[in-house]
């Protein structure tokens, strides 16, 4: 069987199936940034911020720092929801990528008889 | 004019049922605190008069304000940024991938992420409502106090004219 190189994602690097360590490195790594430290990040910072700016222009007293709260709540709540969601895919994805990698590797000792434990150059 | 009546206020308590993560009311309340008491200039302090048309226009604003703020900038915006997330792992995944357990588990991903925020909606939208019921009850309670102080210092009025009056 040959190793197809151009299929990979990874400058070359990769098995025929499209897929090396690092490829998956990279997807769980965007995920992380557009999920936590983008959409929870902002849930919980500066999107946060505008609303109790308007809190605090409306509301005085005791209210106000109970409407904040409210406010930090639930979105601390979605923060760790959001957290949860991606730790669980991030081991199904280094999962999924290890059997990709011992299936790849295999596969092509199967065949060759040769010794493919790292990426073909 | 002194406003002497309280009002308690009491929020609903909200939970996001469909999450991987559940909250009982207990918890809820807890945190969030069961009561938000009124008293005098505690709703809106110094901001609005105790004139019954300064109070409608404040409160009217106050809505406006808080759901443009809450719906149209903060849910849109994290909106925004989950798409991003399906956007860039369409663009990391190989089409090799498709019908894999990475592709599965991505797709898996993306839509739980959105169930997430379209439940965080609902909640803050609960919460919307609700405070925007609470700030309406307290100054329709505040009107009442306001308008049965006015009375009562009228009718003293009244009572010393009629007094200075017959004397």
């Amino acid at each position: 069987m040959m190793v197809n190189d151009t299929t990979g994602m990874n400058g070359g690097q990769g098995y025929e199936y499209g897929y090396n360590a690092a490829s998956i490195t990279a997807l769980i790594d965007q995920i992380k940034l557009d999920a936590l430290t983008n959409a929870a990040a902002y849930a919980t910072g500066d999107g946060l911020t505008t609303i109790n700016g308007v809190v605090d222009s409306y509301i005085d007293g005791e209210a106000t720092q109970r409407l904040k709260n409210l406010f930090a709540y639930d979105a601390n709540l979605f923060k760790q929801n959001v957290e949860a969601l991606v730790g669980a895919v991030e081991i199904e994805l280094t999962n999924a990528g290890v059997n990709y990698q011992n299936f790849d590797k295999n596969l092509l000792e199967g065949v060759t008889g040769s010794d493919y434990s790292a990426p073909a150059e | 004019m002194a406003i002497s009546q309280e009002n308690t206020i009491t929020y609903e308590t909200t939970s996001h049922d469909n999450l991987a993560t559940t909250i009982s009311s207990d918890e809820y309340t807890s945190a969030v605190g069961a009561q938000a008491s009124h008293t005098e200039g505690g709703w809106f302090g110094s901001t609005v008069t105790d004139t019954a048309s300064g109070q409608a226009g404040i409160v009217d604003q106050f809505k406006e304000e808080l759901h443009k703020a809450i719906s149209d900038t903060y849910i849109s915006q994290i909106k925004n940024y989950i798409d991003q997330v399906g956007t860039n792992c369409e663009g990391l995944i190989h089409p090799a991938f498709s019908g894999t357990e990475i592709e599965k588990s991505v797709t898996k991903l993306i839509e739980a992420l959105k169930n997430e925020v379209n439940a965080y909606a609902v909640a803050l939208e609960t919460a919307e409502k609700e405070i925007v019921t609470a700030v309406e009850t307290a100054y329709v309670t505040h009107d009442a106090a306001v308008a049965t102080e006015m009375d009562a210092d009228t009718a003293k009025l009244d009572a010393g004219a009629s007094s200075g009056q017959t004397q």
